[in-house]
């Protein structure tokens, strides 16, 4: 049987901060259309291992691999190529202010590439319905609640089709209400075929939602099994 | 309504984009002024240098009409720029125009007119151009000349004249310049910190592009089409209060009219032009790199 290639694969992976080693010995995969949770403490490292993935920081040691990129060897000119492919959503990535919904996700569209005006349009649209804000196409993102522009950076990171989204911490600033809708919207994309690796320090979170789970803890990142396997597709009866 | 929402928001970078050309403009029209100073000390040098004057007397054994050759002759000569034949007449008649004094001289050594014959030999009275008024270059003029012409007697120029021009109009020119390098450092500093600030309040565009896999060529370039048109505006408003300053001072200040003409106002403003544009082109590119290298976590 012919082997899948991984979206994410890191082997031995060490990885620092400056002087201070933050992780040792990474050993990870993830597959096309998974669900993963990082958890761990604040400080723990989650935010770095994304780093790594994202190509902001570079690996002291071993060897990873990030949407077919290799990370170790990765040069500078091939990350913005390496970012197309990954969708990030973090809870301090914000919208731009100064710009209504439509010109936020139009301007990633420009920016990495698009030229025709209407496909880039009929995109925004594409993802605004995605992720339920269609009615909010011409808002300013200070006159949506927390909520929808977390689901705007969603459809932000969803643009160009991403074969990984990275989510820090995305339901840091929301209330349990939406959290759990915008937990269901990352479940509902890694369903459609995106892996989605989120990092958060919310243990409470993967007791109700189907996934992996990998723990940061020690500097080491250890596999976890899920004490819960809901699904909100199959099951609503826990909320 | 949803579009007017941008607009509306846009004004805030329009105002920083205003106040950058308007800083800007100043700073090069104060700029502007010093280069105009080196630009004119330049031409006030070289006019008084070309007012320097050589006057050659030859021996009897020359006449009038020799001498005359001789004056055409030497106005082909390389580094000469007036060569003139001064027959006696003229000298006398310059020679009573000189101070009373002088006149009074004159009459006490009985220097009059014996005869009718005037006691000066006809002479030739040359200038050199500014290149050659130096101590060193009138001297090799002299020995040339003597070997050319055997019968110069003698070669009269004011050598602590020539002297004093020199070295005080080079230790000027220094110190100018010494001002404008320190004026250009000032300006591209504060120029620097302007865009700089100003670019801080994109920060976080910049990051996002470069999270969502904008290239940094990509990135860059508004920026920098921006920085083109900050540096075109504020060199056109500081060539506009230069073209006042200097017609002014031409108007009322008539030792200092000649000085300014229009070669050296072209050369002025083409410095300013490129001065505004690389100064803020270089500004922004180098604001731009820094906070394309910096971490997210270093933005907050």
């Amino acid at each position: 049987m012919e082997s899948i290639k991984p979206v994410v694969s890191i082997e031995r992976g060490w990885i620092a901060q400056g002087e201070q080693t933050v992780l040792i010995d990474v050993n990870l995969k993830i597959n096309a259309g998974e669900f993963v949770f990082l958890i761990g403490k604040t400080g723990s490292g989650k935010s770095s291992l994304l780093k790594v993935l994202y190509g902001a920081l570079s690996l002291s040691d071993g060897h990873a691999e990030a949407v077919g990129f290799d990370l170790t060897n990765v040069k500078s000119k091939e990350i913005p190529f390496l970012r197309r492919n990954i969708g990030i959503v973090f809870q301090d990535f914000q919208l731009l202010s100064d710009r209504s919904v439509i010109d936020n996700l139009l301007f990633v569209l420009k920016a990495t590439g698009w030229r025709n005006k209407r496909e880039m349009t009929s995109r925004v649209l594409d993802v605004l319905e995605l992720v339920g804000l269609k009615d909010c196409t011409y808002k300013m993102p200070h006159q949506l609640s927390g909520g929808e522009q977390q689901r705007v950076v969603i459809a932000r990171a969803l643009l160009n089709n991403p074969k990984l989204i990275l989510a820090d911490e995305p339901t840091g600033n929301l209330d349990p209400e939406t959290s759990r809708e915008i937990m269901t919207l990352l479940m509902a994309i890694a369903l459609e075929g995106t892996s989605v690796l989120m990092a958060t320090h919310d243990f409470t979170l993967f007791e109700h939602f189907k996934g992996r789970v990998l723990k940061v803890y020690n500097n080491k990142v250890e596999e976890l099994n899920a004490i819960g396997s809901f699904n909100p597709f199959e099951d609503n009866k826990v909320f | 309504m949803s579009k007017s929402n941008t607009e509306r928001r846009k004004g805030g970078l329009q105002t920083s984009f205003v106040s950058i050309v308007v800083t800007v403009a100043l700073m090069l029209t104060l700029l502007g002024l010093v280069i105009a100073i080196v630009l004119s000390v330049g031409t006030l040098k070289k006019n008084v240098k070309e007012q320097i004057q050589i006057d050659l007397f030859f021996d009897a054994t020359l006449n009038a009409d020799d001498i005359r050759q001789i004056a055409d002759d030497l106005t082909a000569l390389e580094g000469i720029r007036r060569a003139e034949f001064i027959t006696p007449e003229r000298a006398w008649e310059e020679f009573e125009k000189i101070s009373k004094d002088t006149k009074d001289t004159v009459k006490a050594f009985d220097l009059s007119l014996v005869d009718n014959v005037i006691p000066i030999p006809p002479s030739i009275n040359l200038s050199p151009t500014s290149d050659f008024a130096t101590l060193e270059k009138v001297d090799k003029l002299e020995q040339d000349l003597k070997l050319r012409y055997p019968q110069l007697q003698e070669f009269n120029v004011s050598r602590d004249t020539l002297r004093d021009v020199n070295l005080g109009f080079d230790k000027l020119i220094y110190l100018v310049l010494l001002i404008a390098s320190l004026l250009l450092i000032i300006t591209f500093a504060l120029i620097n910190n302007t865009i700089r600030l100003s670019l801080y309040s994109q920060r976080f565009i910049i990051k996002t592009q470069q999270l969502v896999g904008a290239t940094s060529a990509f990135i860059r370039k508004p920026f920098l089409m921006q920085a083109f048109l900050q540096g075109i505006f504020a060199a056109i408003i500081a060539m506009a209060l230069l073209f006042a300053i200097l017609y002014l001072i031409n108007m009322y200040v008539q030792d200092l009219s000649g000085l300014i003409d229009v070669a050296l106002t072209i050369k002025l403003l083409a410095l300013v032009i490129l001065l505004g544009v690389v100064i803020c082109l270089l500004a922004t590119n180098w604001a731009l790199g820094k906070y394309l290298r910096m971490r997210l976590d270093d933005l907050y």
